[in-house]
C-alpha cells in the first residue's frame, strides 16, 4: 500500500462515518413544532416549505424561540427562549430583529435594504400603529406570515404585479376603511383599462410600470402631497418634469392647488374636484391641447398668450399627425409593390417618432420659443420620409410606364417577325 | 459591304459549310412540334442568366456584412439595378420550370431512345446543376428567409449515410451556417458552376445538331415527313417566343420585385414557415412527412436514399426503356411519368399549405 494512501484511508473512513452519522442524527432529532403544529396549523406548515425563510435554512424557532426537541408543551417554555406569535402591534418589531441588522442580514442576501423599520415607523402605516390602531398594515399584511416569497417570484404578494392588489385587499374595502375617509376607489380606477400604467403593467406585462408602491413608497407608504406629485412622476418622465418647473404653469398651479402632472393627466381632469380619478392616468391625446372644449387649456385660457400658444401647438400637431399617417400609407403602398423603403422605414421609426416624442415633451415647457425647434426638428424628419414615400409612389409609376414602352416595343417586333415570317411563307409556296 | 465580309470571312473559315448545314437544318412537324420551344426558351433564359449576372457581380460584394448591403445598394442606387436583381431571380425560376416543362416533353416523346442517350444524360445533368445554381444563388443576399431556407437545406446532407457529415460540413465550411458558407456559395455559383454547365450545353446543343431533332415515337419512319425548316422559320417562331418570354419576365419583375427582405442574423430565432425554392418543395415536403423511423432505418435516411435512386434512374432511363429504341411505347413508363409529375405537384402544393 503507497503510503499516501496509509495516511488518507483512515481519514477517509473516519469523514465519512462523521457524515453519516450526522445525517442519522438530523433524521432522527425531532422538530416538536412541526409535530404538533402539522396536525393543528396545516397551512402553516405546508406554506413554510417554500418560505424565503426556510429556503436559507431559517427555522420556526429562529422567529418564534422555543425548543423543539422537547417533545411536549414544555418546548413553548420562554425558559426555552419561546417567544410564541408576536401581537399586530408588535410585529415591525418583531421582523426588524434581524431585518435592520445589517451585520445578520449580510450572509443571507447582502443587497437587502435593512432600514424598513425607519422607513414603516414615517408612514401613515407606521403612524397609525404607534397610535395603537392594530388595524393597519405591518409587515404580515403585506408579505404575508408564512410563505413569505421574494418580490422577483410571480407568485409573491409583492410582485410587481400583485402588489395593486395587494394593497386594494384593504384600500378597496369599504367596510374597512370607513372610519379613514379616504377614497377606496384607486385600485378601480388603476385597473382601469384606460390607465396607461395599469395597463403596461396587467395587459403587457412590463414590470417596469409604476404600481402603488413607485408612487407611494412601499415601507414608507403614504400620499405625496400636491406639491409632490410631480416629484413622484418626474422620477420616470424626467424631461417633462424639467419642462414644467420652469414653465410659467408651475406657479399657477401651486396657486390653485393643482397637482401638476396628476390634473391634467387624469381622466376627465374637474377643477372642481381635481384629485376625483388622479388614478387613471390616460394615454395624452393631440385633443387635450386646443382653444375649444375638450381641449384642457380651454378650461382656463380664453383670449389670452395661452390660447394663442394652444393653438398653434394644436395645429402643428394634427399637421404633423396628417402627414405622419400619410407618410405610413406611401410607405406601406411602396412595400407591398415591392419597392425598398426600409431606409425610410427605419427613418419613420427611429427619427420621426423619435422627434415626435419630444416634441410631445417640449410641449410642458408652455413657452413657444422652446417649443418650436422641436417642432422644426421633427418637421425636418417627417418631411425626408414624405419625400421619401413620394419617390417611392414616383418610382412605381415609371416603372408601369417603363413596362408598357417595351410591351409595346416587344408586341411590334412580334408582329413585325409574323409578317417577316408570313412573307417568306407566301413567297416560297409561289 | 455584307458581301465583302462573308467573303473575307469565308476566304480563311469556309462557313458556307456551315451556313449550309442551317440551311438544310429541318425541324419535324407534328402534334408536339410546340414543346420543342421550350428548350429554346431554356437557351433564351440562360443568356439573361449570364447578362444580368455579370452586371449584378460588377455591384455585388461578398460577405457576411457586406452581401446584404451590396443587393440593397444595386436595388435602391443603381440605375434599373432593382429591375437586373429582378430579372436574374425571375429568370432563375422560369429557366428551372422551362428546362422541367422540357424534360417532361422529351420523356413522354421517348426523345432519349437511342440514339439521343447522351443528349438526355447531358440534359438531366444540367438540370440538377441549375438547382445546384438555384440553391446557391438563393443564399446570396444574406438576408433571413435564404439564411435559414440554406440552414435548413444543407442540414439534410446529414441524412446521406456514411458522407452527410462530411458534405455537411464541405458546404457549410464549417459547422454551422455563416460568412464561410456565403464565400464557398458564391465561388460555386459564380466560377465553379458556369464553366460546367457552359460546357454541357455545348455538348448538349452539339448532340441535338449532329442527330437532329428526334421525332415522336409513332411518327417516326412512318412515309414522308412533313418538316419546317430551321432556318428561317423556325428560328423566326423562335424568336417570337423569347421576345413574349422576356415580356413576360419584364411583367413579373416591375409588378413583382423579387424582395430582399431583412439582412440574416444568425443569432435570432428562425421566423416561421422557412421554406426552400419551390423546386425544392417536394423534397422538403417528402422528407418532413415521413415517419421517424420506416423498417428501423431513420425515416429522413431512408427518403434521401430513395430521392437519391430516383435521381439514378432517371439518369439511366434510356437504357432502361428499351423497347423505345425498337420504336415501342412501353406505357408503364407513362404511368411512371405521370404518377411523378403528380407527386412533384402534389407534395409543392402541400409544401405550401402546410407550415
Amino acid at each position: 500500500m503507497p503510503n499516501q494512501l496509509r495516511i488518507f484511508l483512515p481519514v477517509g473512513v473516519a469523514v465519512v462515518a462523521y457524515a453519516l452519522g450526522a445525517i442519522a442524527a438530523f433524521a432522527a432529532a425531532p422538530n416538536s413544532c412541526v409535530d404538533c403544529h402539522s396536525q393543528i396549523h396545516e397551512q402553516i406548515i405546508a406554506d413554510s416549505k417554500e418560505d424565503v425563510h426556510t429556503r436559507v435554512g431559517l427555522t420556526c424557532v429562529s422567529c418564534h424561540g422555543g425548543n423543539p426537541s422537547i417533545a411536549d408543551e414544555k418546548s413553548m417554555d420562554p425558559k426555552e427562549g419561546f417567544i410564541g406569535a408576536p401581537k399586530p402591534k408588535d410585529i415591525p418589531q418583531f421582523c426588524a430583529r434581524c431585518h435592520s441588522d445589517p451585520a445578520y442580514m449580510r450572509p443571507y442576501n447582502p443587497s437587502l435594504p435593512v432600514d424598513q423599520l425607519e422607513k414603516y415607523a414615517t408612514s401613515r402605516h407606521g403612524e397609525l400603529l404607534k397610535k395603537g390602531d392594530a388595524k393597519v398594515a405591518t409587515c404580515i399584511s403585506c408579505h404575508k406570515s408564512h410563505g413569505i416569497l421574494p418580490a422577483s417570484n410571480t407568485r409573491s404578494s409583492v410582485h410587481p404585479q400583485k402588489v395593486p392588489l395587494t394593497c386594494s385587499m384593504c384600500h378597496s374595502d369599504a367596510n374597512y376603511m370607513a372610519e379613514y375617509g379616504i377614497p377606496t376607489n384607486q385600485f378601480a380606477q388603476y385597473a382601469d383599462s384606460t390607465n396607461v400604467h395599469g395597463y403596461a403593467l396587467f395587459v403587457k406585462g412590463d414590470i417596469g410600470a409604476p404600481a402603488c408602491n413607485d408612487c407611494h413608497s412601499n415601507h414608507g407608504a403614504l400620499p405625496p402631497g400636491v406639491e409632490q406629485v410631480g416629484q413622484v412622476c418626474t422620477q420616470c418622465h424626467a424631461l417633462n418634469g424639467e419642462f414644467f418647473r420652469t414653465s410659467p404653469h408651475k406657479d399657477g398651479f401651486d396657486a390653485l392647488g393643482l397637482m401638476e402632472c396628476a390634473f391634467c393627466h387624469q381622466a376627465s381632469p374637474d377643477l372642481n374636484d381635481p384629485k376625483a380619478r388622479i388614478h387613471t392616468i390616460v394615454s395624452p391625446k393631440h385633443s387635450m391641447i386646443g382653444t375649444k372644449e375638450p381641449s384642457l387649456c380651454a378650461k382656463c385660457h380664453s383670449g389670452d398668450p395661452g390660447a394663442e400658444m394652444a393653438a398653434v401647438v394644436s395645429k402643428d400637431l394634427d399637421s404633423l399627425e396628417a402627414r405622419l399617417h400619410h407618410a405610413r400609407e406611401l410607405l406601406e403602398r411602396a412595400e407591398r409593390r415591392g419597392l425598398e423603403v426600409s431606409d425610410a422605414q427605419w427613418k419613420l421609426k427611429s427619427e420621426v417618432l423619435q422627434a415626435r416624442m419630444e416634441l410631445r415633451t417640449s410641449i410642458h415647457s408652455f413657452n413657444l420659443k422652446q417649443y418650436v425647434p422641436f417642432y422644426e426638428r421633427a418637421d425636418t424628419a417627417l418631411n425626408s420620409v414624405v419625400i421619401a414615400g413620394i419617390a417611392a409612389a414616383d418610382e412605381t409609376r415609371h416603372r408601369i410606364t417603363y413596362y408598357i414602352v417595351m410591351t409595346v416595343i416587344i408586341a411590334l417586333l412580334v408582329a413585325g417577325l409574323g409578317l417577316k415570317m408570313r412573307d417568306i411563307e407566301r413567297s416560297r409556296k409561289e | 459591304m455584307i458581301a465583302r465580309l462573308f467573303n473575307w470571312i469565308n476566304s480563311r473559315y469556309k462557313i458556307e459549310k456551315l451556313l449550309y448545314f442551317s440551311r438544310e437544318k429541318s425541324v419535324p412537324l407534328h402534334r408536339g412540334t410546340m414543346w420543342y420551344y421550350f428548350g429554346g426558351i431554356t437557351l433564351f433564359l440562360f443568356g439573361v442568366q449570364v447578362i444580368t449576372g455579370l452586371v449584378l457581380l460588377f455591384y455585388y460584394r461578398v460577405g457576411s456584412d457586406a452581401s446584404f448591403e451590396s443587393v440593397k445598394f444595386i436595388i435602391t442606387q443603381v440605375k434599373f439595378g432593382w429591375l437586373l436583381r429582378s430579372m436574374h431571380s425571375w429568370s432563375a425560376n422560369l429557366m428551372v420550370l422551362a428546362a422541367i416543362i422540357h424534360m417532361m416533353s422529351v420523356f413522354f416523346h421517348r426523345s432519349y431512345r437511342k440514339p439521343r442517350e447522351m443528349t438526355w444524360v447531358t440534359g438531366v445533368t444540367m438540370l440538377f446543376l441549375l438547382m445546384v445554381f438555384g440553391f446557391s444563388g438563393y443564399l446570396l443576399p444574406w438576408n433571413e428567409l435564404a439564411f435559414f431556407a440554406t440552414k435548413v437545406g444543407t442540414d439534410s446532407a446529414r441524412a446521406i449515410p456514411l458522407i452527410g457529415d462530411f458534405l455537411l460540413k464541405l458546404m457549410r465550411g464549417g459547422s454551422d451556417v455563416t460568412g464561410a458558407t456565403l464565400s464557398r456559395f458564391f465561388g460555386l455559383h459564380v466560377s465553379v458552376l458556369p464553366p460546367i454547365f457552359t460546357g454541357l450545353l455545348a455538348l448538349h446543343l452539339f448532340f441535338v445538331q449532329v442527330q437532329g431533332m428526334s421525332e415522336p415515337l409513332e411518327s417516326a419512319g412512318h412515309g414522308r415527313k412533313r418538316t419546317m425548316p430551321f432556318l428561317p422559320d423556325f428560328l423566326l417562331r423562335d424568336l417570337m417566343v423569347w421576345l413574349v418570354t422576356f415580356d413576360i419576365l419584364l411583367l413579373l419583375s416591375v409588378f413583382f420585385p423579387w424582395e430582399l427582405g431583412v439582412k440574416a442574423d444568425p443569432f435570432s430565432p428562425a421566423p416561421a414557415g422557412i421554406k426552400p425554392e419551390w423546386y425544392f418543395l417536394f423534397v422538403f415536403q417528402s422528407l418532413k412527412m415521413l415517419p421517424a423511423h420506416i423498417w428501423g432505418i431513420e425515416g429522413e435516411v431512408l427518403g434521401v436514399m430513395v430521392m437519391g435512386v430516383g435521381a439514378g434512374v432517371l439518369f439511366i432511363l434510356p437504357w432502361l426503356d428499351r423497347a423505345s429504341s425498337q420504336g415501342l411505347r412501353n406505357r408503364l413508363f407513362d404511368v411512371i411519368g405521370v404518377f411523378g409529375l403528380l407527386y412533384f405537384a402534389t407534395f409543392t402544393i402541400l409544401g405550401y399549405l402546410i407550415d
